[in-house]
């Protein structure tokens, strides 16, 4: 037999496996330590973002974030009602008594714009039901 | 009853699409993996020169590193030989020190010539390792049960590549003494 042809010889009786009686107990270990592992790793993120969910509410909570919040939508619904009165004021001017009698105030603005998110949100549904 | 059938749609599947399924967090197809090549893997520890248990302990972090790395492997060789290399790499890692010893030893002395073949013309490969000296046999192993290179194995063991292929050429003459096609020869000499 030549050099090469015993090379090859030798490959293929390396590729031969010998036989384990053990083959499906070994698969098994494999199995319960990919398996441990995976449920290590498992607890690990639930616990890095428990932790990290701590420390968000803690700063938050720190950081006075809900005072300036709660500033903010005062300030917010304050121009919100500014701007509705100057329309009134504006619309009466030209004439429509009727309308500025109405003290509806800043609620009217919000039921508008809820109507609106409603109605995008079905035209937003049927376009996806027909895509 | 969903199990087994679940069991029996696995071992359908080629090694790739395992892989493939592995690597998308698919623990069931990566036990199939193992099940199918473990022997391989353990083997060609044995054969490099680990006893059993440390050759088990070696094929399982083997196995355990294929799947942490599985989205590397792209069906470009087997499965097998993919794993297999890892298993020898891992070894040699862990061996570093004593694979460094084991290749500057020097040779022993050839031992009397003896044949690894029954009557019926079986060839025990691994009765026929064990003759060579320990670094023959850890380069025979690493080069042709792992596929790895002349230089591969040099620079895994930080040794001169001289040193990797004389041991590698010393084991094979020897290999292919004992290995020979037996005939009258082997009948003459075997177990003799």
């Amino acid at each position: 037999m030549d050099e090469r042809a015993f090379e090859t010889e030798l490959e293929r009786m390396f590729a031969q496996p010998p036989v384990f009686r053990d083959s499906d107990a070994f698969a098994a270990r494999v199995a319960g330590r990919l398996n441990r592992s995976w449920r290590m790793r498992a607890v690990g993120i639930a616990v890095a973002g428990t932790v990290g969910g701590l420390i968000a509410i803690s700063q938050t909570i720190g950081s006075g974030l809900g005072l300036r919040m709660r500033d903010a939508q005062v300030d917010s619904n304050r121009s919100i009602e500014n701007a509705y009165d100057s329309a009134v004021t504006q619309l009466a001017s030209l004439g429509g008594t009727e309308f500025a009698g109405l003290d509806l105030g800043a609620n009217v603005f919000w039921m508008v714009a809820a109507a609106f998110v409603l109605v995008a949100g079905a035209i937003a549904t049927r376009v996806f039901d027909e895509a | 009853m969903a199990g087994s059938n679940a069991n029996r749609a696995l071992t359908g599947l080629h090694d790739v699409e395992l892989a493939a399924l592995a690597a998308a967090g698919g623990r069931r197809e990566f036990g199939e993996l193992v099940r199918r090549h473990s022997p391989a893997v353990r083997g060609l520890l044995r054969r490099m020169g680990a006893d059993a248990a440390a050759a088990d302990d070696l094929a399982q972090d083997a196995f355990l590193a294929a799947y942490e790395r599985i989205t590397e492997f792209r069906g470009e060789g087997t499965f097998v030989a993919w794993v297999r290399r890892i298993a020898a790499r891992l070894y040699l890692k862990r061996r570093r020190k004593d694979a460094q010893i084991v290749l500057e030893a020097e040779p022993r002395e050839p031992e009397q010539v003896r044949a690894y073949a029954d009557n019926a013309g079986r060839i025990d490969l691994d009765g026929a390792l064990n003759s060579l000296s320990a670094a023959e046999r850890l380069c025979v192993s690493l080069c042709y049960g792992a596929g790895l290179s002349h230089s591969e194995v040099a620079e895994t063991l930080n040794t001169p590549l001289g040193t990797v292929k004389s041991h590698v050429k010393r084991g094979l003459d020897k290999l292919r003494e004992r290995l020979a096609p037996q005939g009258a020869e082997a009948g003459s000499m075997a177990h003799g």
